[in-house]
């Protein structure tokens, strides 16, 4: 095979590469979750410095003068793969993720509390970004979950 | 306008507000508003309802492009373009558009699909909401101002009640 | 120096076909005119087109335009009776009541409301939107039209009037019953809340 031929050879395996990579990508990645839990009272002034990035999104929606992470939570889910995060107050958030569409990943989310179903809601969310869901009461104040997936 | 409510004229109220009455007579109704609260309620309320329509238009307002809006009606009258929408016609005409747009949407596709990068701005909100369901007493989807977040803000209580309502989006 | 844009040579301008009188005469009043048509029928995009037509009917009327009034009352009254006619057309009547309000409202809204309330206070304000809202979508047109031109752009009884074709009596009368419409929802609403 004389360089000529290579050269043929390296731009075809180039060309094929780049056209098929964006295909793969799009097929079905995996998408990772993190699920941030706070509690957001009116009690004394708190901001957890673990909530540094998201004190300017809550303090500029809500009144509450303490936010306090109680927990965080990772999953990493293949498409039409239902994780689960256990959630303060006998509660359980359900997350399935049923693909990517237009850059934004689809996932239906159900609540549960005392095994029982709150509410279910399927998003499209933007990819490296995240939902606040929160409202339910929990000790003196109430529950926010951030929700934030990347592929 | 003495005594009890019933007995009060809201239409002459209506006068005092607007200003549509005599000094001496805005006076009498300065003088009765001293004594009865239902009236002095009657025109706070007035005062209230009054703003809620000013921000509503005014919401809606923010929401024009009157700049476009002005450009439609300007031409629909037939107006001649000026010189300067003549240049910018040319400058972005089709012919220099699509190229423009498929080197665009290539460079876009690679950097998005190959690397990874950060996906560029949204304009809308971080989710879209497909469905809700549930037995909840409420439900309400916000937007943070600045990155807009989508928020979904729920009630449980009516768990606890008999009284379930499933609320449907 | 004189103002070249007062409203006498603004209109003296436009009555000779001047386009950049045409122009200054839609920036000055497109977007009250947009709020007027919006506080009419509650329908954004449709409030769009309102002006639209309102500014073009001016631009080719501007000769019946006989300077006895200001040219916002007439620009006013068009606007009105635009507004007015657009809710007679079944269709729009039908898609009016195939929306109700509480639909639309539940969307994810690009307008976000002052951010010093607890979610609790949204979700009763939003309520109370709704109610406003259904309140004001069911004044009688005729009603409506006094009451928005009396709240929102500030005329005297004598101005409604004019931009109307109304007597002062009926203009006091109408804005009267608005505002005992409106007062009614708002204590409905707050009686509800208390039981």
């Amino acid at each position: 095979m004389g360089p000529k031929a290579k050269n043929c050879n390296l731009f075809f395996m180039l060309g094929l590469f780049t056209v098929l990579l964006p295909v793969l990508g799009w097929a079905a990645p995996p998408v990772s979750i993190e699920v941030k839990t706070v509690l957001a009272s009116s009690g004394e002034t708190y901001l957890d410095p673990r909530l540094a990035e998201m004190a300017r999104e809550l303090q500029g929606l809500f009144r509450y003068t303490s936010y306090r992470l109680l927990g965080r939570d990772r999953l990493t889910l293949q498409p039409r793969q239902t994780g689960s995060v256990a959630l303060p107050g006998n509660r359980r958030l359900q997350i399935t993720y049923r693909g990517v569409d237009s850059r934004r990943v689809e996932l239906l989310l159900e609540m549960f509390k005392d095994r029982n179903s709150v509410f279910e809601t399927s998003i499209r969310l933007n990819n490296r970004s995240s939902i606040i869901v929160g409202g339910p009461r929990y000790e003196n104040g109430y529950l926010l979950f951030n929700i934030y997936s990347a592929f | 306008m003495n005594g009890a409510s019933e007995q009060c004229n809201q239409e002459l109220l209506s006068l005092y507000i607007d200003g549509e009455m005599s000094p001496e007579e805005s006076r009498q109704v300065d003088r009765h508003l001293q004594h009865c609260r239902a009236c002095r309620q009657y025109v706070q309320q007035q005062a209230e309802l009054a703003q809620r329509l000013r921000r509503e238009v005014s919401v809606a307002r923010q929401g024009v492009d009157f700049q476009r809006l002005e450009k439609r009606i300007v031409d629909q009258a037939g107006g001649q373009p000026s010189l300067q929408d003549r240049f910018r016609q040319t400058l972005f005409s089709w012919k220099l558009i699509l190229p423009a747009a498929a080197a665009a949407a290539l460079v876009l596709f690679f950097f998005t699909n190959l690397f990874q990068l950060q996906p560029p701005a949204a304009s809308g909100p971080s989710a879209i909401i497909n469905s809700f369901t549930g037995k909840v007493s409420s439900v309400m989807i916000l937007e943070t101002p600045q990155s807009h977040h989508t928020v979904i803000w729920y009630r449980e209580e009516a768990m606890e009640g008999n009284g379930t309502e499933s609320k449907k989006l | 120096m004189s103002d070249p844009w007062d409203e006498s040579q603004l209109v003296d301008r436009l009555r000779d076909g001047d386009e950049a009188a045409f122009v200054m005469l839609v920036r000055r009043f497109q977007a009250r005119l947009y709020g007027l048509a919006y506080a009419m029928t509650l329908d954004r995009e449709e409030s769009q087109d309102i002006v639209q037509e309102v500014f073009l009917k001016a631009y080719r009327h501007i000769g019946t335009f006989k300077g006895e009034s200001k040219i916002s009352t007439w620009l006013h009254r068009i606007t009105v009776n635009h507004c007015l006619n657009w809710k007679r057309r079944w269709f729009h009547r039908r898609r009016w009541q195939q929306h109700p309000l509480s639909e639309e409202s539940d969307q994810p809204s690009a307008v976000t409301l002052p951010d010093e309330r607890t979610p609790e206070a949204r979700i009763r304000e939003k309520q109370l939107r709704q109610h406003y809202l259904q309140a004001l979508q069911a004044l009688p047109d005729k009603a409506r039209a006094v009451y928005v031109l009396k709240e929102l752009e500030g005329r005297s009884y004598d101005e409604i009037a004019a931009t109307l074709g109304l007597n002062r009596g009926t203009v006091s009368s109408r804005l009267h019953y608005a505002r005992k419409q409106l007062q009614s929802m708002l204590r409905e609403f707050k009686d509800g809340e208390g039981s």
